[in-house]
């Protein structure tokens, strides 16, 4: 809660403040009244009147605007709590505030925001811990259970068709290119719930053998610009880094029809920093409100890093992770 | 050796599988199924008792895993030839494979008969190996000790055991031991 203990002139209540405000107003105008040739008679007549209602309107006015004054910082504080996103972390709300009961709301306000920021951080690791240790076994048991029944399916349909002949044979040829195809399923969707190139390579060596296989499975040209020198992030934000190229390069060969794409890992402010881009048709407004952005936005939250979507000249997406420094390993 | 039947030794902890790749051998003639294993435990006994020509080896087996087996195996004085098997053969293993001293890397979703070929290409003193990448090298060097990084060029390039020794002036448990060192910084 820094942000809120500004330097500046002593604090004191809102309400000594207004009553303060008043009070000078009132000083103010008694003593006009006291020093200035102004009477009034009874009973009154028409120029009293009006030097009355101008003394008036200008009492009213002089006190309108020091209340503003006094209250504005409050106005800034509804207008800057109502534009929090909850999906960009670390805004924090510094109106100025000079009377005790309005920096009281900004620090609590602010407050929550630590926590609800951290209480999500933590949940959403959580959740992405549970999420890939269900991805595990799934994937594991697809592997070894349906997998392995499909592969000695294939081995026994492959000795049946060494003495078969005839229609029998073809018959055979074709069970045995749907059990391949059925086999190569399984095999694609073992790999795509199971980062194990990220365990045996490295984020960089995950990331470049993702695009690799992206890259033959679609026929998308994907230029590689990976950086070795980036520093060793924790496994979570290896894992997040990992999904949101996945996630990204997906996008780009389900939606994008793009001709190219680029994908780059830097290091950047002691974190590092990684850049998806394809030359497609999406466009970033659209990109925003798709669900994958959000899934990845999510993602991000939790190591506290921060994605943007922009929209490329003269066309495509441009997709940007930044994880800060303090997920590096030490 | 073409002329004399290629003795093989199954490995795989699926009994179906096991099956499957026994009738698919012996569906062969120039090569026939002489015994099974499904663990580290099994394996040993097994080629003790049926000395095979070829080790079949599945890489996900319980417990050691296919590249921990073959590493065992060809620890031993007139070891068998060792065909990795599985169904994920990635850069990385490739490159394990090589430092285990396997003779053939085989992906589980090539057709059979590819499988039949490589176990008798094997046999022929073969060695199948997927090319390893300077890509792949290079991620390898990074997470090796330097010292074990001529050793990895060498047996990555198909240089027998015995001579990366008398290169180095190694002896073969010293050799042995860079090995497993080697193994375990990669695994």
């Amino acid at each position: 809660m820094t942000a809120t203990r500004l330097p500046g002139p002593p604090r004191s209540s809102l309400l000594w403040r207004v009553f303060s405000a008043n009070a000078v107003v009132l000083i103010v105008a008694v003593a006009l009244l006291a020093v200035l040739p102004v009477t009034v008679s009874w009973p009154v007549n028409a120029w009293e009147l009006v030097v009355m209602a101008v003394g008036l309107v200008a009492t009213l006015t002089v006190n309108l605007i020091l209340l503003r004054r006094i209250f504005t910082p409050l106005g800034r504080l509804r207008d800057t709590m109502a534009t929090i996103d909850p999906l960009r972390p670390g805004q924090r709300v510094d109106v100025g505030a000079r009377s005790v009961e309005v920096a009281a709301l900004t620090a609590a306000f602010n407050d929550m925001l630590d926590r609800l920021e951290g209480e999500r951080r933590r949940s959403s690791r959580r959740a992405q811990a549970a999420q890939e240790e269900e991805r595990r076994a799934i994937s594991l048991e697809l592997h070894d259970q349906v997998g392995q029944n499909l592969t000695a399916l294939l081995l026994q349909l492959d000795v049946a068709l060494l003495s078969a002949e005839g229609k029998q044979r073809k018959a055979l040829q074709t069970s045995i290119m749907t059990v391949r195809d059925s086999l190569a399923q399984v095999r694609t969707i073992v790999h795509r719930l199971r980062p194990e190139a990220l365990e045996d390579l490295g984020l960089v060596g995950a990331i470049g053998h993702l695009c690799t296989r992206v890259s033959r499975d679609s026929g998308l040209p994907i230029e590689r610009s990976l950086d070795r020198t980036v520093p060793t992030l924790s496994p979570d934000a290896q894992l997040v880094v990992y999904r949101v190229t996945q996630e990204s390069l997906t996008n780009v060969v389900r939606h994008a029809a793009a001709g190219a794409a680029t994908v780059e890992l830097v290091p950047h402010r002691g974190g590092v920093r990684l850049t998806i881009a394809d030359d497609g048709a999406g466009t970033a407004r659209l990109m925003q409100e798709g669900s994958g952005i959000r899934g990845m936005r999510e993602r991000a939250l939790m190591v506290g890093a921060r994605l943007t979507v922009r929209q490329r000249v003269p066309g495509g997406i441009e997709i940007s992770l930044e994880v800060p420094g303090d997920e590096v390993r030490p | 050796m073409t002329h004399k039947t290629i003795d093989v030794l199954v490995v795989d902890d699926h009994p179906a599988v096991r099956t499957g790749l026994q009738a698919l051998i012996n569906a062969h003639e120039d090569m026939r199924a002489v015994g099974e294993a499904w663990d580290e435990f099994t394996l040993p006994p097994a080629i003790h008792r049926c000395d095979p020509d070829v080790v079949l080896l599945d890489y996900q087996l319980p417990g050691a895993n296919g590249i921990e087996l073959c590493r065992r195996t060809k620890a031993n004085v007139m070891a068998p030839l060792v065909i990795i098997y599985s169904a994920f053969v990635g850069p990385a293993m490739a490159v394990r494979a090589c430092i285990a001293g396997a003779d053939a890397l085989v992906d589980k979703g090539v057709q059979p008969s590819v499988l039949a070929t490589t176990i008798q290409r094997v046999a022929d003193g073969e060695r199948v190996l997927p090319e390893v990448t300077s890509e792949t090298m290079t991620l390898a060097g990074e997470m090796l000790d330097p010292d074990d990084l001529p050793i990895l060029g060498m047996l990555v390039n198909g240089i027998p055991t015995s001579d990366v020794a008398e290169t180095l002036h190694l002896d073969q448990p010293a050799l042995d031991e860079r090995l497993d060192r080697m193994l375990v910084a990669l695994a």
